[in-house]
């Protein structure tokens, strides 16, 4: 069975209808992209994914149970993390703090422990810095832990944002656009990066626009246009289908 | 048991209910022309303009020193009497817009893109030097002018409108009506809605957003002059009245939904009668629990319930991300 | 003239006592002294407290070392903190009156910070809690509930004036702070979906709101007495040892009231910045500071915001909670009129004025602004006008306060990024802060 299962999947906005009755399985293990063109539905996906927005209809079945009804925090706790189109870091906290807040839930030190701070608490403390660090260190950034994270160029910013997710411990990871912004350089490493944090045992669920990103590290795409799904498969089959070429490509080539 | 029975059943009569609608009404046009200053400030800056209340009590102020000065009494001709009136207001509205005006130049137009806590905070040290300089210079006690619009019509029962509420009501409305026009009609309001719709666009299509703002102070300080001349015919006046007044007028803005000129009067004419039926009434419904010094408390109740439950307010969405 | 009138004369100043609110060479001297030991307080303790872990490059341990030099100044201070009263009250204990009433706004000034400065969350009701505090203290330790008792159930309680309940203060201290936190929570749960602007007017209305069921419960049950406020509210007192007895003394030298209320308020100051330091450290205060910088981002990072914004209130409530206890006993009479709004908003100026999100900001600004602000109580409301006229200046000129938390220091003072990747100095010294 799938980690991840959208069936029927709706969501409305007064009389727009941003998704509809998408059915989509992200494999375990597996990269599995959402393209589309500019205002199809991906991120909207993307936010019933993580609860943040309700769906009209339909549902999201995460390891077999059902993410409605969850807050946001829940879904993380569950083991789904993701990042933003629109970089969120919190911007006057240091590289490592972000990612120490990314591993808030993987964390048990209570408000007294805190306090009082008990000798459980200074060992979580410290292995959750260890852990981060080594975050830090899988996305390049170790060398820039104490820099603000508003101080950190473009691309830097969007790995820290990687960086943080990973930190929560996620068996799917949610990414919205990362390559957007970033050179053809920062792409390729980029790409070598998800592949690494698959290969990690992690499954990575992928909202992109660069087709050569896309098409390089996908395992299977699926295309919305208009809030609907008009194609899915290897990213062969995709190219190749004339429905996207009509919808997608053909408008963008 | 009985006891909260009675206070029901007979504290509340067809006359009473009238009576308090009336009052309310009147009450509220105050509100409502104060609202719509804090109401335009916020639909361009997203900025609660926490001095205006203050604005409005020095407009008071302008207005009893030419009443004062002019030796105008209940005595003096209607004609007079009336032209006085219309004087006092005009320096009133003129003394408002430019301290407005002023306000906005010294302590906020630096502050446009600093932190939301910035202007905020200025605002409030505006309000405090505003109000302790009239305390400290001009003085520190209640003054009131002599009744000098009497008359009234009886309606129904003993129920009656003075001519007085029908002034107030009256001019609030024209007011908005004109303000409607200057909004929608003319250029500098197409300005101010380009302005409250995204600044940064507006500026780069060629709007000068100073002057917009700029304009959007002296508008909403003037009506704060008129405001003023309405408080005076029924209130006495002292330094404090702004906060209060100011508060208040922020909380109907808010009910009407922030930014929306008509949602400000109605918001304005809603708190008006929530606070006339509450204090009216509200012995009689909490069974003597409550009483009528428990008048604020309806409007910051009223205040946080909207905030809570419908904080894009009555009338429209408006919501804006940062708010 | 002996060494005692030579003191005298240094503190009232050698142009004597001014006219002017007392500002003069003594009150010049006080405020001095008060920032740097509130202030170096706040400083060193949240220096003791930071976290000693491993730094893996080099160049960051000596900095490290040096940032950490300082700690010993900690014992300097409270030793000054202990001793400087005592000379104060040689020259007739008006400024330990003073002193006392500053400690108190360091307190909330603190309590406040955690809300305002780590939170984010706009609080212009603080002066609620404070109330809360003071008036439980009042109530449990005072002959209130004894009248009131009599007045309700006269067939219960016999006496003509019931005996009143008065309960310890290392009882009611800890109670007031959690009757504020309680209520902190109670007023926070309503508010959580609101931000910025609209909070802020929400909690003002809270805080409006609490004062005016002060003034007015009186009735039908007295539970506060009104406009006219619980009197006669006991002193501290720990064992049989009372803070109000004036015949207290050590061999010769007799304690002053005030004394006692300095020391406890000052032990009070050292718990608190030790407590929130530590929190501001942690899990829980990385999530705060997580929030304020952005609320959604917190979420999806698994922060539960609502619980995290609650425990946000109550800490903050709960330190302006024992404030208000201490303020009630000390100074025996508490009515609704000392929780005004504007005491609410002298706090909040005094957190932005220090430096929103550093402890040490919030004591040094209490010291700058409370000080002189409580001094000048002869000009009356000339010092509301130039308190405002501060106020749009210090806004105007320095925005990020006097004593901006590190973090938002760097982002000002931030001009040269060597590309190199090297840690810079400012940035090995937050590390401290992980």
């Amino acid at each position: 069975m799938a980690l991840l299962q959208l069936s029927q999947l709706t969501k409305a906005f007064g009389g727009l209808v941003a998704v509809k009755e998408l059915d989509l399985e992200v494999e375990e293990g597996q990269i599995t992209s959402l393209i589309g063109p500019n205002g199809a539905g991906k991120t909207t996906a993307f936010n019933m994914v993580t609860a943040f927005y309700a769906p009209t209809s339909g549902s999201v079945i995460f390891e077999g149970k059902p993410v409605s009804g969850l807050k946001p925090h829940d879904v993380t706790s569950r083991g789904i993390a993701r990042t933003f189109q629109n970089i969120r870091l919190f911007a006057n906290m240091s590289a490592l703090d972000n990612v120490l807040v990314g591993r808030h839930c993987r964390m048990h030190a209570t408000y007294w422990g805190s306090v009082l701070r008990t000798p459980f608490e200074r060992r979580e403390e410290a292995a959750a810095i260890e852990i981060a660090r080594g975050h830090l260190d899988a996305v390049g950034l170790l060398q820039r832990q104490y820099d603000l994270a508003r101080n950190l160029p473009y691309g830097s910013q969007r790995r820290l944002e990687i960086a943080r997710a990973l930190a929560s411990e996620p068996r799917l990871l949610l990414l919205d656009e990362p390559a957007a912004g970033t050179n053809t350089q920062e792409k390729v490493e980029l790409a070598k990066l998800i592949r690494e944090i698959r290969d990690g045992g992690i499954t990575i669920f992928l909202i992109e626009h660069d087709m050569k990103v896309v098409m390089g590290i996908s395992d299977k795409i699926a295309v919305l246009d208009y809030g609907e799904k008009i194609a899915e498969g290897a990213p062969q089959e995709v190219r190749q289908d004339q429905r996207v070429i009509e919808a997608y490509l053909g408008k963008s080539a | 048991m009985q006891h909260c029975v009675d206070l029901l059943t007979s504290g509340i009569t067809p006359e009473g209910l009238l009576q308090q609608l009336i009052n309310g009404i009147a009450l509220g046009s105050i509100y409502a022309l104060i609202a719509l200053g804090y109401s335009m400030v916020y639909g361009v800056l997203e900025l609660i303009n926490f001095a205006h209340g203050d604005v409005f009590m020095i407009g008071t102020f302008t207005i009893y020193g030419v009443v004062q000065v002019t030796h105008t009494g209940p005595s003096t001709s209607l004609p007079l009497l009336l032209a006085v009136l219309l004087l006092g207001t005009l320096v009133a509205m003129a003394v408002c817009a430019l301290l407005g005006f002023s306000i906005e130049r010294v302590a906020y137009r630096r502050l446009r893109n600093a932190p939301r806590l910035a202007p905020l905070i200025s605002a409030i040290g505006v309000s405090f030097v505003l109000e302790a300089w009239v305390t400290t210079y001009l003085t520190d006690r209640d003054h009131a002018l002599p009744t000098l619009i009497s008359g009234q019509w009886p309606i129904y029962g003993n129920v009656s409108v003075t001519n007085v509420q029908i002034v107030m009501v009256v001019s609030s409305i024209a007011m908005m009506v004109g303000l409607q026009f200057l909004v929608r009609r003319t250029r500098l309001g197409r300005g101010m809605r380009a302005v409250a719709q995204d600044r940064e666009a507006a500026a780069l299509m060629g709007v000068n957003l100073d002057s917009v703002i700029s304009f959007t102070f002296v508008i909403g300080s003037a009506l704060a002059g008129v405001a003023a001349l309405l408080w005076i015919l029924n209130y006495s006046i002292s330094s404090s009245i702004g906060f209060l007044a100011g508060l208040k007028a922020f909380t109907a803005a808010v009910i009407g939904g922030i930014g929306n000129i008509p949602g400000a009067m109605l918001g304005g004419f809603f708190l008006g009668l929530a606070e006339a039926f509450g204090a009216a009434y509200v012995a009689n419904i909490s069974c003597g629990f409550f009483s009528s010094s428990y008048q604020s408390v309806f409007a910051f109740a009223l205040l946080i319930l909207i905030l809570v439950f419908r904080p894009s307010g009555l009338l429209r969405e408006r919501v804006s991300e940062r708010a | 003239m002996n060494a005692l009138q030579a003191l005298e004369a240094l503190l009232h100043g050698p142009f004597g006592d001014f006219p002017v609110g007392g500002l003069n060479f003594g009150a010049v001297l006080v405020l001095a002294w008060q920032i740097v030991v509130f202030g170096g307080l706040a400083l060193g303790i949240r220096t003791l407290v930071r976290r000693r872990i491993r730094i893996s490059i080099p160049h960051a341990q000596a900095v490290g070392r040096a940032v950490r030099r300082p700690l010993g100044d900690v014992r300097v201070l409270l030793a000054v903190a202990v001793v400087l009263p005592l000379a104060e009250m040689l020259t007739g204990g008006y400024y330990l009156t003073v002193t006392y009433n500053v400690e108190l706004y360091v307190l909330l000034a603190i309590g406040l910070n955690i809300v305002v400065g780590y939170t984010g969350l706009l609080d212009l009701g603080y002066v609620a809690f404070f109330a809360v505090g003071a008036y439980v203290y009042g109530i449990f330790a005072s002959p209130q509930l004894g009248q009131t008792a009599h007045a309700t159930f006269h067939f219960l309680v016999p006496a003509s004036q019931g005996p009143g309940v008065h309960i310890s203060m290392l009882v009611m201290l800890p109670v007031a702070g959690f009757a504020a936190a309680l209520f902190g929570v109670l007023i926070g749960i309503p508010t959580l979906r609101l931000r910025g602007d609209y909070l802020a007017i929400v909690t003002l209305g809270f805080g409006e709101i609490t004062r005016i069921f002060a003034q007015n419960l009186d009735s039908p049950v007295n539970i506060t007495n009104g406009p006219n406020g619980v009197t006669r509210i006991d002193d501290m007192f720990i064992g049989g040892y009372s803070f109000g007895d004036i015949t207290n003394h050590i061999g010769p030298v007799s304690i002053p009231p005030f004394l006692n209320y300095y020391y406890l308020v000052l032990l009070l100051i050292v718990v608190t910045v030790f407590v929130v330091a530590r929190l501001a450290t942690s899990r829980v205060g990385r999530a705060w500071t997580a929030i304020r910088e952005d609320e959604v981002a917190a979420e999806v990072a698994g922060i539960h915001t609502r619980n995290l914004k609650l425990l946000a209130y109550a800490s903050g409530g709960f330190f302006g909670g024992m404030a208000g206890a201490v303020f009630a006993a000390g100074s025996h009479v508490i009515a609704p009129e000392s929780f005004q709004l504007f005491l609410s908003i002298l706090v909040l100026c005094m957190v932005v004025v220090g430096g929103m999100g550093s402890i040490e900001g919030a004591a040094l600004g209490a010291v700058a602004i409370g000080l002189p602000y409580f001094l000048s109580s002869q000009l009356q409301s000339l010092r509301v006008l130039i308190f405002g006229v501060i106020l749009v200046l210090m806004i105007a000129l320095r925005p990020q306060g006097l004593l901006p938390s590190r973090q938002r220091q760097r982002e000002l003072s931030e001009t040269v990024d060597d590309g190199t990747g090297a840690p810079h100095v400012e940035a090995v010294a937050d590390l401290q802060q992980v």
